[in-house]
């Protein structure tokens, strides 16, 4: 909505603009944009300080430049509202109507905008809310009907800076949590969204929630772990990290034949002091009750293979589908664009010197690594 | 020779490499892909161990075979075609250029060497910036870069960056560049149209002073002219094509240097007669200074 300013306003220059004069006139870098201002405009900017009225002013110029008062009047009028609709002024109670925190960003921080491994699939689902999210240095958006970003804010407690409701940019995360219904001719799995790339479906509403939370904890692992790009397959105490599979349910399957789980989501982190495989919030103590209350309300649709539980696991190799060598394990595991900020090279081959790394990812070729083939 | 951090099983690596403050060396197992980029970026080769790696190779996903491209060790993209993942090399080698130098004023510019000075010519993508310094390259001036004026606020003197040229489709007023990749080589650059500036001419390997500057804008079809821009405009119109001017000082280094640096608007749709105005009025005045 276009701001009005009256001959009243006493209006600001911004604060943080750079500024630079040339022959009296300015050249302002201001909200991420350049403004070349004239003389007239230029001395007009320079004399908002917040004290002194629009009318004043214009006053003040009339008589110092020997013009008639309303032609003065008129025309500081027309450069102020030019100047506030820069952003180049601030006026207490009139907005330019495009506010730090009027698109739902963080101030100072830009949101993370995943990538897609699917070009051309557009945004992904649209969400009613986004929770604009802090993990450690990183600003998520995760999306949500509003009954779940209630309970996803929960969790995350103060992690959450923000909520915007009728979000208009790309979420981080979305989940998409199907309501009961009596409709039975579709069934409609729990997803896990990263932009339009479906991380996870399950029939398990619950799996779906802590997958997201699992997600965004792994934008904050902190060190001395390295995260990849891939996933955790094991049992009992042991896993093997490999690249995520393409179909993870016929993958999920056959893991379960071996008698194997799958971590969710799409990532791991690696300790390599205790060569232990990480999986789900691992920089702190949530308390998860939320979820289980949310996706109670959420259709369940039957049983599948269980997740690999949220807890350290020794690991006991990397299983690649290229040649068994570092050069593999950056190329199939390296933190993807989607990740901010990325392990150094140097991390990751400290990882391929300190693990086995074997060719071949089928659960058959795993299970054979775990025990001890 | 051999890769440093893959050894052998094919992986080599390119000569140290410095784009601006990026010092690099770039490491693959692709054929000719080690040959192919020491000869696009040959004149900014160095001696000694490089600080940072791009690396771009064979990596298969979900069991499919394809090909990734990464910087120190992060994942900028995995695809099945080679001219993607190279696409993204080059685009990542840039940038990175771009985001490791902060202490150069880096113009979102191509730029000549008319003499012993620097015509910068900043612009948006699509403004001809290439094509305009390709075009001089061609006609005899030397090439200092197609993307990055970065000037040293310290000497104040533009920084080489003699990065292979991206043409895309070259106008055909501008003669086919001589050069003949591999067909391993081709295989990688594709339809890219990117060629080693020393395909089109001579390449500037030491500092010069900024000389010039000229805002190009390619308007199909129209009559070519240059005119000169009033110095408020020029700091305004050059501070819009910089990078990174949220860095505190930036803009008052900018003005700093280009005060008193002739510039102009070009308007044109020949490559011609957009040549031929440069070299009247900028190579006239740059030769006067």
């Amino acid at each position: 909505m276009k701001a009005t300013l009256t001959g009243g306003s006493v209006p600001r220059a911004v604060v943080g603009a750079d500024v630079v004069i040339v022959d009296g006139e300015a050249v302002v870098y201001a909200a991420g944009a350049v403004h070349a201002l004239n003389a007239t405009a230029t001395l007009i900017w320079k004399s908002c300080d917040g004290l002194v009225a629009l009318d004043h002013l214009a006053d003040e110029l009339a008589e110092s430049f020997g013009i008639a008062r309303d032609d003065a009047r008129r025309d500081v009028a027309g450069v102020a509202d030019e100047l506030l609709t820069r952003g180049l002024i601030t006026v207490a109670g009139v907005s330019s109507g495009d506010s730090e925190l009027a698109a739902g960003s963080i101030p100072g921080d830009a949101v993370f905008q995943p990538s897609s491994a699917c070009p051309g699939c557009g945004d992904g689902p649209a969400y009613e809310q986004h929770l604009l999210v802090a993990a450690g240095e990183v600003r998520l958006s995760v999306g949500a009907d509003g009954e779940i970003a209630d309970a996803l804010a929960t969790v995350l407690g103060p992690h959450v800076r923000d909520r915007v409701v009728a979000p208009r940019d790309r979420a981080s995360y979305g989940v998409v949590i199907p309501a009961p219904s009596r409709h039975t001719g579709v069934m409609q799995l729990a997803r896990l969204h990263r932009g339009p790339d479906v991380l996870l479906a399950s029939r398990d509403p619950e799996r779906v929630l802590r997958a997201v939370i699992s997600q965004v904890a792994l934008h904050a692992v902190p060190e001395p772990l390295v995260r990849l790009e891939a996933i955790a397959i094991g049992t009992g105490e042991r896993a093997v990290v490999a690249v995520a599979p393409a179909n993870r349910k016929t993958y999920a399957r056959a893991a379960a034949e071996h008698g194997l789980a799958l971590s969710d989501g799409s990532g791991i982190a690696i300790d390599l002091d205790s060569m232990t495989v990480r999986h789900g919030p691992v920089w702190t103590d949530l308390d998860l009750a939320p979820l289980a209350d949310a996706a109670a309300t959420r259709r369940h649709l039957g049983d599948e293979p269980e997740a690999l539980p949220w807890r350290a696991m020794d690991l006991v190799g990397i299983a690649v589908d290229g040649p068994p060598h570092a050069a593999s394990l950056v190329g199939e595991m390296g933190s993807g664009a989607s990740w901010d900020r990325v392990p150094p090279l140097a991390r990751l081959l400290d990882v391929a010197r300190s693990v086995p790394i074997r060719s071949g990812s089928a659960p058959a070729q795993i299970a054979a690594i775990l025990h001890g083939g | 020779m051999n890769s440093e951090l893959f050894g052998e099983g094919g992986w080599k690596q390119t000569a140290r490499l410095g784009l601006l403050d990026f010092d690099v060396a770039i490491h693959s197992d692709l054929p000719g892909g080690v040959e192919l980029l020491d000869e696009l970026y040959a004149p900014m080769r160095h001696t000694g161990r490089a600080e940072h790696s791009l690396i771009i190779g064979h990596a298969f996903r979900a069991g499919e075979p394809g090909f990734f491209t990464a910087v120190d060790g992060r994942v900028v993209v995995r695809t099945p075609a080679p001219t993607v993942a190279f696409a993204h090399l080059v685009f990542a080698a840039n940038q990175q250029a771009i985001d490791r130098s902060p202490n150069l004023v880096r113009l979102h510019a191509s730029g000549v060497a008319s003499g012993a000075q620097v015509i910068a010519m900043p612009g948006a993508m699509g403004a001809g910036k290439s094509t305009l310094a390709a075009g001089l390259v061609v006609a005899g001036m030397r090439y200092v870069t197609d993307e990055v004026v970065a000037i040293d606020p310290a000497s104040e003197s533009v920084r080489p960056y003699g990065k292979p040229i991206s043409l895309g489709v070259p106008p055909a007023e501008l003669d086919q560049p001589a050069w003949d990749p591999s067909p391993d080589g081709r295989r990688l650059v594709g339809a890219s149209g990117l060629v080693p500036a020393a395909a089109l001419g001579a390449v500037v390997t030491e500092p010069l002073p900024l000389g010039a500057v000229v805002l190009p804008h390619y308007v199909a079809n129209a009559v070519t002219r240059i005119d000169p821009v009033a110095p408020v405009d020029a700091l305004a119109a050059i501070a819009t094509h910089t990078f990174h001017l949220d860095h505190p000082g930036t803009l008052a280094a900018l003005a700093r240097l280009v005060s008193g640096v002739p510039c102009y608007r070009l308007v044109g749709g020949s490559l011609r007669d957009a040549v031929a105005a440069v070299e009247d009025v900028v190579g006239t005045e740059v030769a006067s200074r």
